[in-house]
């Protein structure tokens, strides 16, 4: 996939997935990894700092019993807005492919 | 790879390009990201293979970066003047032992350690000069000259008494040097050529005249320079190749106009100078 939509798309999935509920950054990297196999954890991991220093996503820290505190992602105000946007997008797009005839 | 091995990769990847309380923090979630792994029951070699290779994190992160602040890192590079400026100290330094020589001991004139002087960007023209001069004064010069004049003699009494008159003021100049002296000179000469070759290895990477000027050379990254480094930039850079004498007027211009206002003995030696 190309590198800017791949970028475009995994964000929007990760927001998604983190509008109903708070999510530790491994299990959230692992859940994009069953879904998308060739993606790099490394490059979640970017949008997932990138989402936190935009205030698309905001952090919670939660002691761990073994290792350094784990951080938990969720969604914030602006973040919601973003997706909503993101969402409106997407289906423009799919829709656009679909009255070229591009149907899955 | 080890979790341990792991993050020192990580990094010495991200080191001195993101600030260290990132650092510290991107550290710190890719630990945590290895204990859950081992929690989930996978090894070490599981989770970095899934993890991705540091390098590509590091690149990727990096990207990220520069899409937003370049976060620049300021290698304080040293600006022209202040490099000439030590540059100019150091030249008077490399020749005092050679001016002392003449001062003192009289050997030669003042215009050899001026000239020294004035070839210490291309050292071995000078030294070659100042050996060639040793040689006059030791009477070697004066038998050579001998044997013209009996040569010359051959072809026409007029230039003989012309050679002659020559030989002479050779032979009055050139007193025998004793053997100290051929001593002291040659440590003289090996001073000029090794002096700033010496110096950098000792106070890893400062001449006298770097430290009056409070800069200092470094590798390109900013690291440390190691004895390697400054052999290439001391000894091949500026003793051997600058001795070809465009070379030391090439490094002015590349020190004038390149990014990193590097010498092409500072490409040889991938270092830059830099205030400390």
């Amino acid at each position: 996939m190309d590198a800017q939509m791949k970028k475009g798309v995994l964000e929007m999935c990760i927001l998604f997935k983190l509008k109903d509920q708070l999510l530790y950054g491994y299990e959230l990297m692992k859940s994009v990894r069953q879904v998308f196999p060739d993606v790099y954890e490394g490059s979640i991991y970017t949008i997932l700092r990138r989402l936190n220093a935009t205030g698309y996503a905001d952090i919670t820290q939660m002691e761990s019993p073994n290792g350094p505190a784990r951080k938990y992602y969720g969604i914030t105000q602006s973040g919601q807005d973003y997706l909503d946007q993101m969402l409106v997008e997407w289906r423009t797009v799919v829709s656009g492919a679909a009255s070229f005839g591009i149907t899955f | 790879m080890k979790q341990s091995e792991y993050l020192r990769e990580l990094k010495e990847n991200l080191e001195t390009r993101v600030s260290p309380e990132e650092l510290k923090d991107i550290l710190s979630d890719y630990e945590s990201f290895f204990v859950s792994g081992k929690e989930d029951g996978k090894n070490d070699e599981e989770i970095s293979k899934e993890l991705g290779s540091p390098a590509f994190l590091a690149k990727s992160l990096l990207e990220e970066h520069s899409g937003k602040v370049t976060v620049q890192q300021d290698k304080r590079i040293t600006n022209s003047g202040r490099r000439i400026s030590a540059y100019l100290i150091d030249m008077i330094i490399a020749v005092i032992p050679a001016l002392i020589m003449s001062l003192v001991i009289g050997m030669g004139t003042i215009a050899l350690p001026f000239l020294l002087f004035i070839t210490y960007p291309s050292p071995a023209v000078g030294a070659t000069t100042y050996i060639s001069f040793a040689a006059f004064t030791t009477g070697t010069a004066s038998e050579v000259t001998r044997v013209t004049t009996s040569e010359v003699k051959q072809n026409g009494e007029n230039v003989d008494i012309v050679e002659k008159g020559i030989n002479e003021n050779n032979m009055g100049n050139g007193k025998q040097p004793s053997l100290i002296t051929s001593i002291i000179a040659g440590l003289s000469l090996a001073f000029y050529l090794f002096y700033s070759f010496v110096c950098t290895l000792i106070f890893r990477g400062q001449t006298i005249g770097k430290k009056l000027l409070h800069i200092k050379v470094r590798r390109s990254n900013t690291a440390l320079v190691g004895s390697g480094a400054i052999f290439c930039r001391e000894f091949l850079g500026k003793t051997l190749i600058n001795s070809i004498p465009i070379i030391p007027l090439i490094s002015f211009f590349t020190i004038l106009f390149t990014k990193e206002h590097q010498a092409l003995h500072d490409m040889l030696g991938d270092t830059i100078v830099s205030d400390v």
